[in-house]
């Protein structure tokens, strides 16, 4: 069990912030790092990796800096964003070259069952200069996991990869997650995040808008309305009653949904019970509209 | 993105629109590549720490002639550093520096960052290309091989009293001086350019362009001492030997203690090994770029 | 561990077509001293050219060009890739990785330069290959001291090699061998001390050997320190940076 910590992290280059101020905790368990591009993501993994250094504050893993102290890789595996590998090398020896960098007492079983676990065993054999994208994502993974470290940072680990790898890998990082171990990468693509992250954290133009589960995140948004679907018995009679609730902006029927929106997400979820029952309506289904990521996140991106 | 309760959709005008009026075709676009060619030749546009090797350049072979200039003017006709014949010898050395600097700045980023077919989807032919990267640097290159005897030419009719006779006393040498200004230019851009079509980084072409001059004139220096038979092969190994051979076939004036001075073989030889230092460049860069799929 | 640095750093050197142009500048100082031999000059005059082929173009301009581009490739080419990652990334103390890639980079420059400088003296003056002994042995010693000195530059600037070209030709080709002061200061120079030395007699140097070998051994373990210091404080950027 390893946590990375950041505490009022800043970085700039010259006159450009690229971090601003940002601190946070990520801890076992799956966390997506969200953002646009530009926005610090790449920058702030670095920062995390100990490859950059922070302009202001602190970041540890545990309590070591990462900064300046290469000891901390023996608990960190990373998988950086950059396709470069050493073309030369087959997938086996870059993957035991780097099971050997961590002084592993058997470094060639250590590479075979990182390989495994990434499904690449059949093209081991083969020099990564003609690995696909997919591959080439795929053998970067099993090069940063062969030591098994309880810290994994992931830049766009998605990148390339086809639907079925997409899925494998979001299996093995669940998997992975399940044991304990801290896992944290970073993607633009909403879905991915979604389906993948028990937390997330998103970051625009360098400064953390919001971290935590983002349907709590949506509920914090309470400067917007929140948009629900409803299916009753009968629609306008639900609809009518619910326009008399004082927490309800406004109520839209049209090709046969009724859409609720209210300014008091809790609130809501409590009155409609009683409405429906004045009505004399039963409530077949409620659901949040709008309770999705990408709600969420153009949400903090236009802020 | 959800986030407008607006659900309908317009695209608004923003004034996008295509382009219908006339356009300059294949010269313009010539044109374009020798301006921004010239443009890379001496940094403009670019970082300070880019100026700094062409106009240093630039500077020190004017150098030679300034101070020409001013003891004449200060002191009369004491201090003849160099004359028309021997200048581009005597300067010789910053010829590779110039070349191997700013020939890659013209060429080899085209091919890393794969912009050429950005390049050939325009009205010009891959010759058209090279042509005008060959232009260019050599234009750029007149500034070295032709501006420092220039001003010198013209320093030395301004110190005369009698400027009209200066004039006709001087005018005799114009012909040598443009020639071998043009030759020196075109023939070091050609070679330079060549080797750095080949590279696949800057830094390697200003290697391999510098290795190539660096390693000839160290070798014919070295054989030009060594006998006969070594000093007659040694000013073919230097580019810039063959060149000062080629002036003296062609405009005459010998040039003490250049390898040329040493050999003992008929001018015309310089004349064809300059045609075919030529010839082979550009054979390089046709079929560099003709069998370049981009 | 040392081994596998090694080894990724061999292959990523050896893997390219620059080597290959590398080796032919070495076999152009054959190629020269085997057209001297075949236009049959006196053997007398064998031993000025012999010294003036491996002092110019030997230790002039082979070594430098040679230890210039696998110096600054060592590491130069992994920061500007990116691979270099696959290095940093694991708990190896970075003096390893420098030391690692400073010996593998000596050992290829080695190869390249001081078995040609070995061959064309032999060639050229087979009646005194103590001679061509002689200048391969100091071509060793130049070629640490270059790399060493490039491979920190690598690490300074991301255009070590421009930068090291201009070097070489500037303070190397003009400056030192035009003000004597400087020369303590030449790596060129140290090295036709160090062959004077070893021959004793038929090369001559300005600087004595035991002062050479001195700023040699300086030079050489201060730029090996700078690029460790380097490497500690190396920052990785994302792929636009």
């Amino acid at each position: 069990m390893s946590r990375i910590l950041l505490d009022r992290v800043s970085r700039w280059y010259g006159n450009v912030v690229a971090v601003n101020d940002v601190s946070f905790e990520v801890g076992p368990g799956i966390t997506g790092l969200l953002g646009p591009n530009g926005a610090g993501k790449t920058t702030l993994l670095h920062l995390m990796a100990g490859f950059l250094v922070p302009s202001a504050g602190t970041v540890r893993l545990d309590e070591t800096p990462t900064w300046r102290h290469p000891e901390i890789y023996g608990r960190i595996g990373f998988v950086p964003e950059r396709e470069a590998v050493h073309g030369f090398l087959t997938g086996r020896r870059f993957v035991a070259a780097a099971a050997r960098l961590h002084r592993l007492p058997d470094a060639a079983a250590a590479a075979e069952r990182a390989i495994a676990m990434v499904d690449l065993r059949d093209a081991a054999g083969r020099a990564i200069g003609g690995y696909s994208k997919g591959m080439r994502q795929r053998i970067k993974v099993a090069a940063a996991l062969v030591h098994d470290p309880p810290v994994l940072i992931l830049d766009e680990p998605f990148n390339g990869m086809d639907p079925r790898q997409r899925l494998h890998m979001m299996n093995l990082l669940r998997r992975m997650a399940a044991d304990g171990r801290t896992i944290l990468f970073s993607s633009h693509i909403l879905e991915e995040v979604e389906r993948l992250s028990d937390r997330v954290l998103v970051v625009v133009a360098g400064r953390l808008a919001a971290s935590g589960d983002f349907r709590r995140i949506r509920r914090l948004m309470t400067d917007r309305p929140h948009s629900f679907t409803v299916r009753s018995s009968d629609d306008r009679a639900l609809g009518r009653e619910l326009l008399a609730e004082p927490d309800v902006s406004s109520v839209e029927l049209r090709d046969g949904v009724l859409t609720v929106r209210t300014g008091d997400y809790g609130a809501l979820t409590r009155s409609i019970a009683p409405a429906a029952q004045r009505a004399g309506v039963s409530l077949l289904e409620l659901r949040p509209a709008d309770e999705s990521l990408e709600s969420v996140f153009s949400y903090l991106v236009r802020r | 993105m959800g986030a407008s309760p607006d659900l309908t959709g317009t695209i608004y005008d923003i004034g996008y629109q295509g382009y219908t009026g006339p356009r300059l075709g294949r010269r313009g676009a010539i044109g374009a590549i020798v301006g921004s060619g010239l443009r890379a030749t001496f940094g403009l546009g670019r970082s300070g720490r880019s100026k700094v090797i062409p106009w240093g350049t630039v500077v020190l072979a004017a150098l030679p002639a300034g101070v020409a200039i001013g003891v004449r003017v200060l002191v009369g006709d004491l201090l003849e550093l160099y004359s028309y014949d021997n200048y581009l010898w005597g300067i010789g050395a910053l010829f590779p520096i110039f070349v191997a600097a700013q020939a890659p700045e013209l060429v080899v980023n085209d091919v890393r960052h794969r912009v050429l077919p950005l390049y050939f989807s325009r009205p010009i032919s891959r010759i058209d290309y090279v042509v005008a990267k060959l232009v260019a640097l050599s234009l750029g290159l007149l500034a070295l091989t032709l501006v420092p005897l220039l001003l010198l030419w013209l320093g030395r009719i301004l110190a005369e009293d009698d400027v009209v006779g200066a004039i006709g006393d001087e005018i005799g040498a114009m012909p040598a001086i443009l020639g071998n200004g043009a030759m020196h230019a075109v023939v070091l851009a050609s070679i330079a350019l060549a080797i750095s079509s080949l590279a696949g980084r800057r830094a390697y072409a200003a290697g391999a362009v510098l290795a190539l001059f660096l390693v000839g004139s160290v070798v014919s220096g070295i054989l030009q001492v060594q006998g006969e038979s070594m000093a007659n092969a040694a000013p073919f190994l230097n580019p810039l030997a063959v060149l000062d051979g080629t002036r003296e076939w062609l405009f005459g004036g010998s040039v003490a203690d250049a390898p040329t001075s040493v050999a003992d073989v008929p001018l015309p030889l310089y004349g064809v090994a300059t045609i075919v230092i030529l010839g082979l460049s550009w054979a390089v860069l046709a079929v560099r770029y003709r069998g370049m799929t981009t | 561990m040392t081994v596998t640095l090694i080894e990724i750093t061999l292959r990523g050197l050896l893997n390219r077509r620059r080597t290959l142009l590398l080796v032919l500048l070495g076999v152009l100082v054959v190629l020269v001293a085997g057209l001297y031999r075949l236009a049959d000059q006196p053997q007398a005059e064998a031993a000025g050219f012999t010294g003036a082929l491996l002092g110019n173009f030997g230790l002039g301009v082979l070594v430098p060009l040679v230890a210039v581009i696998v110096g600054t490739a060592a590491l130069g080419s992994e920061l500007e890739e990116g691979t270099i990652v696959y290095l940093l990334a694991r708990p190896v103390p970075r003096w390893r990785i420098v030391l690692a890639k400073l010996s593998v980079s000596w050992l290829v420059v080695t190869v390249l330069v001081a078995v040609p400088i070995l061959v064309a003296g032999i060639v050229a003056h087979p009646g005194d290959p103590g001679v061509a002994l002689a200048y391969a042995g100091s071509s060793v010693v130049a070629a640490l001291e270059y790399t060493a000195v490039f491979m920190a530059l690598s690490l300074v600037t991301s255009r070590a090699l421009i930068v090291g070209l201009a070097y070489v030709v500037i303070w190397e080709g003009v400056v030192a061998s035009l003000f004597a002061g400087t020369r303590i200061f030449s790596i060129r120079q140290h090295a036709l001390a160090v062959a004077e030395w070893l021959d004793g007699g038929a090369v001559t140097a300005e600087l004595a050997p035991g002062v050479a070998l001195v700023m040699a051994g300086i030079v050489t373990v201060g730029a090996t320190l700078l690029a460790v210091h380097r490497l500690e404080r190396v920052e990785l950027r994302g792929e636009t940076a």
